[in-house]
Formats: C-alpha cells, structure tokens, sequence
C-alpha cells in the first residue's frame, strides 16, 4: 500500500482488506492488502501457488474469502454472487478461456452483450467487439473449433462487452506464441484507455512494459509491491522466483 | 426485430411449412378416424408430447437430467381427480389449481437442488417421487392407495372436443416454446448447458434462469398430468412411477434431446410402441425397451436428425430444380 499513501480514497477503485482463503488447511492468501488505482494497469506476478488466482477467484465470487473484505468503488462486494459482481463492473478472464465451445463467436459475445445492450444497438456492438479483438474472419465459427490464441481473445471480447470499470485477467499471454503475445500486447494497452486493468502473467518480458504497477505474491502474501523497474532489480523477487540472485 | 404484420405471416407460413402441414394434418384426424380408441389414442400421444417437452426444456436445453418428471404429472393428476372426484369441482375450475400444486412441488424440488450437478441432481430428482409415492401410499383413504383415484370427468362433452383441447393444448405450448427457444432466452440456456461459467462471467444470473425453467419445467409436466388424468379418467400411483418418469426421457432421447420437435416424434414413437406390444402383453416391458436400444443405438443423435437431413435433401433438391429452371445452373 505503501505507492498508495497520500492519494485520496477516490483514485482507488479496488481494494481488498486481509483477504484470506483457506482450503482445509491450505492457507491459499493469507491477509492480502492490495489497492488498484483506477485507470492504471497492475500487474501481479508471483511463483506457482502463490496465490494469485486465488486472489482473483475472491474477488469475483467464484470462492468465498474465509476472512477480509473487497471493496469496489467504495462499495463492499466480498461475498457477492459472480454475476452481481460482473453487474457492479467487475470482469475477469480465466486461465484457460472460459467460452461456450458449443455457440459460435457471434452468439458467445451476444450472451456477453445482453445484459448493457439494447436489442437495437446490439448487433453493431457485436461487430465493434469482433472488431476490436480481430476476430472478423471468424464470426460464424463454433468457439470449440478455435485455437487457443483466438479463444483468448474471444474471451477477452466478452470481457469488454459486459461494460466493465475494471477487467482483470488471468494469464493473458500463456499458451501464446510471440507474435500472438505482441498482438494481445497491443489489445491490452487499447483497452486500458478505457478501464483499469489487472493483469497476472508470467512472461515478464510481455507483462512488465504494461504495467505501471507491480504486486509480488509469494505464499499468499504480499511479498513486494512497487514500480516495474524495481521488481526486475530486487534481488528478494529474484530469489522467490528463480531460486537465486541472477549474476 | 420489427416484421409487420403481412411478413411475419408469410415467414410464418414459409419458415414453418412443415409445422403447418403437420398442424393441418393432425387437426383432420376426427374427421377421418371415428373409431373412439384411436382418438383416444391421438389424444394420449399429444399428452405425451406435453411431458416429453417439458422435459426437453430442462434436460435437453439446460442439461438438467431429471429422472423424475413424472413427480409434476402426477401431483396435478391426483390434485384435480381429488378436486375433481371428492369435491366435484369441474376439470376448468381444477386446471388452475393442479398447475399451481405441480408449480409449487418443482419449487420445492428445484430450490434445495438446482445447485447439484451431474449424478448428483439426477439422484435426487429420482428420489422425490419415492418419497410421493409412499406419502400417497399412507393414506389408503384419501388417495386410494394402488387403485388411485377413478372417475374423473372428462374434459367435455364429447371426445372429439377432448381430441381438439389438447391438440390446442400442445400447439400453443409448442409455439410458445419454440419461440422461446430462438429467442436470447434460448441462447442462455444453450450457453448454461455449453459452459456455465462462462454464461456466469457475462453477468448472467444461471441459478436464478435454471430455477425458472425448471419450474416452468414441472408447470408444463403438471399441465400434461392434467390432461392425461381426464382422458384416461384415473389417477393412479403409475402416474408417478419411475416408467413413467423413464418415458419422458426416453421420448427425447427418441426424438433427439435439445430439439422440441424431437420431443413430439419421440411420443409418437412411444406411443405407437405401447399401443403395438399391447399383443404381447406380458412382454411389454421387455420389448419397449429393447427397441428404444436399437432406436438409440442406430440414431444418437435422435430420429429428428433423419427428418431434418431428408428434408434438407429435398430442399436442396427443389433449389436446385428452380436453380435449373432460372437457368442458373449449368
């Protein structure tokens, strides 16, 4: 919270309070503090099973925080059902991209545009989100018959049709290929001119140039929170990470 | 999407040639046939078609396997013969009140389960019946314990009228459902049935919409108990046995789950089925079966894929004559 003081209560527009997730005895987080400024881009990078989804998974519903608070625009949502979230403006992409392989591109990004869209205005939405996730040669096809790079960015369209104030996203660059990696590079940096964002991913190399700020997760803790440039020369992050100091 | 009132009757008329000319079709059947038990029969077959598409609502365009539908007819059933025979309540002033009481049994089912997925879901669907059926058993007095509740009224005052209401009966639900179905609605139900999550993540609230077509669900099945226990006059403890819940899904799965035009070809087949192994009636059971095996086994997608892929054989065929004679073809 540290880079957070002095900003009035406003700028932030997602915070969570010792959020904690136990799983039996697994202690998945354990007392997160974590302050998203609006309009920025965060980034959360930490080893395997640092938490990090877990993290996502409280704050959108999908599992109940056994302790502590999110609170989003002022509002307290901990608790809240998925959709109610997704309702207040909340919207999240998933590991692996969570579509209806059995509907086609088209009618995925429709169920995603009914609930803000009127009947009328809805079908040019449809085609602005294809537009902008360039997906246009494949309108008609079944989500199923997708590559993943391709599903991606189907799920990156919903996201955006649901009107959200922030998006956070989960991985958006595995499974990618460089080139695929450049191409969400630049949809991500389109999109945080209209929402904050939050992205967790491990390929630094992507990550980092989009970020402004950086949370480091390491066993369910906040390990290190600060400025790109000084995650990649803390020789602490470098250690949880890579086991060692680098050089 | 604005039509105006000519075009939606044309497209009506194009879209759903086939609707039609099956519609037209059923609706001369008394005036052929004046023999009382294959109208009766007719009669029955469209009740069926209600059950299998109520079932179709859920299990084939929610994935929600209920093994145990037969629980909404047969509380309607009993809940108009009681109102109907004990209280001599004519069948009009019951049909509100059996639709409520099968509303609110699926209330009570849904609530607590709707939640479940998979096996789990469909145990306890299976369960509720049982759990029916010994309470029916309890009170021997009341509901007549394995005799049930004989000599309902029948609907009116003559079996074609019976024939004609529950034609109607299937053709508006038919419709309405239909429409439904094509609609966003439909939609969101094949999205649930694809990926729950991720109609969930587009701020859809699943519970709630499978909550509501399952009760719909049940309120449908309980429309197709009233009917039945008018026309065949009874209500009895089969109304609720697991056969009968069996016969909902085997209709679907017949006719081609997630198609509600599947639903009523799988009554049809079901129904000329029993009323074929009636000769061999010790049998029947064995046989029933055994065909919807074969059925199954040669058609897993359900029969309504043949009809569908003859009839765009036929259409192809027509488009390419007129194609022909346009001269566009060479």
């Amino acid at each position: 919270m540290r880079s957070l003081e002095g900003k009035n209560d406003n700028s932030v527009i997602l915070r969570t309070s010792g959020l904690t997730k136990q799983f039996g005895g697994l202690v998945a987080i354990s007392g997160v503090e974590l302050g998203v400024v609006r309009g920025t881009v965060t980034g959360i990078i930490g080893p395997n099973g640092s938490g990090k989804t877990t993290l996502f998974n409280t704050i959108t519903g999908y599992v109940r925080p056994t302790k502590g608070k999110v609170f989003f625009d002022g509002e307290d949502i901990t608790g809240l059902r998925p959709h109610e979230i997704v309702s207040r403006g909340i919207v999240r992409t998933f590991q692996v991209p969570q579509c209806c392989r059995e509907l086609t591109v088209r009618e995925n990004i429709r169920l995603a545009c009914l609930r803000c869209y009127h009947a009328r205005t809805i079908e040019s939405k449809i085609d602005e989100f294809v537009r902008l996730t360039g997906l246009e040669g494949y309108y008609d096809s079944r989500a199923g018959n997708l590559p993943i790079g391709y599903l991606r960015l189907l799920e990156i369209a919903m996201a955006v049709a649901t009107q959200p104030k922030i998006i956070l996203l989960d991985e958006p660059f595995s499974g990618l290929t460089d080139v695929e990696c450049q191409k969400t590079s630049e949809l991500i940096k389109e999109l945080s001119n209209t929402a904050t964002l939050v992205l967790i991913d491990h390929k630094l190399k992507h990550l980092m140039p989009l970020v402004q700020t950086v949370t480091v997760l390491n066993q369910g803790t906040v390990f290190f929170q600060g400025k790109p440039a000084d995650v990649s020369c803390s020789p602490d992050v470098q250690r949880i990470y890579i086991g060692g100091e680098i050089g | 999407m604005n039509i105006g009132g000519r075009r939606l009757h044309v497209s009506l008329l194009t879209k759903n040639k086939r609707w039609v000319l099956i519609l037209g079709g059923l609706a001369c059947v008394p005036l052929i046939i004046d023999n009382p038990y294959y109208l009766k029969t007719f009669t029955i077959f469209f009740v069926y078609s209600i059950f299998a598409m109520s079932w179709d609502l859920i299990g084939g365009y929610l994935g929600i396997v209920s093994f145990g539908h037969a629980l909404f007819f047969g509380v309607a059933a009993y809940t108009t013969a009681i109102l109907n025979v004990k209280l001599n309540w004519p069948p009009l002033l019951g049909f509100p009140f059996s639709i409520a009481c099968s509303v609110l049994i699926s209330l009570v089912v849904a609530r607590p389960t709707i939640r479940l997925k998979g096996h789990y879901l469909a145990l306890v669907t299976f369960a509720f019946p049982i759990i029916t059926t010994n309470i029916l058993y309890a009170f021997p007095n009341f509901f007549g314990a394995d005799l049930g509740i004989p000599g309902l009224s029948p609907l009116s005052s003559s079996r074609t009228r019976d024939f004609y209401i529950v034609y109607s009966f299937v053709w508006v639900i038919f419709f309405l459902l239909r429409r439904m179905i094509h609609s966003d609605t439909g939609l969101i139900l094949r999205a649930i049935q694809s990926n729950e999550v991720a109609a969930m993540n587009c701020g859809i609230d699943t519970a709630s919409i499978k909550l509501k077509m399952f009760v719909l669900s049940g309120m449908l099945a309980g429309a197709a108990g009233f009917l039945y226990a008018h026309v065949i006059k009874i209500a009895s403890p089969a109304n609720l046995e697991l056969h009968m819940s069996v016969e909902a899904l085997v209709m679907c799965i017949i006719g081609g789950a997630g198609t509600l035009s599947g639903a009523i070809l799988g009554a049809v087949v079901v129904t000329i089925v029993n009323e074929l192994l009636r000769v061999i009636e010790q049998y029947r059971v064995l046989g029933y079966y055994v065909l919807v095996l074969i059925i199954v086994l040669f058609s897993p997608k359900g029969l309504t894929w043949y009809v569908d892929s003859a009839f765009t054989l036929l259409g192809k065929g027509k488009r390419r004559r007129s194609a022909v004679i346009r001269g566009e073809e060479r």
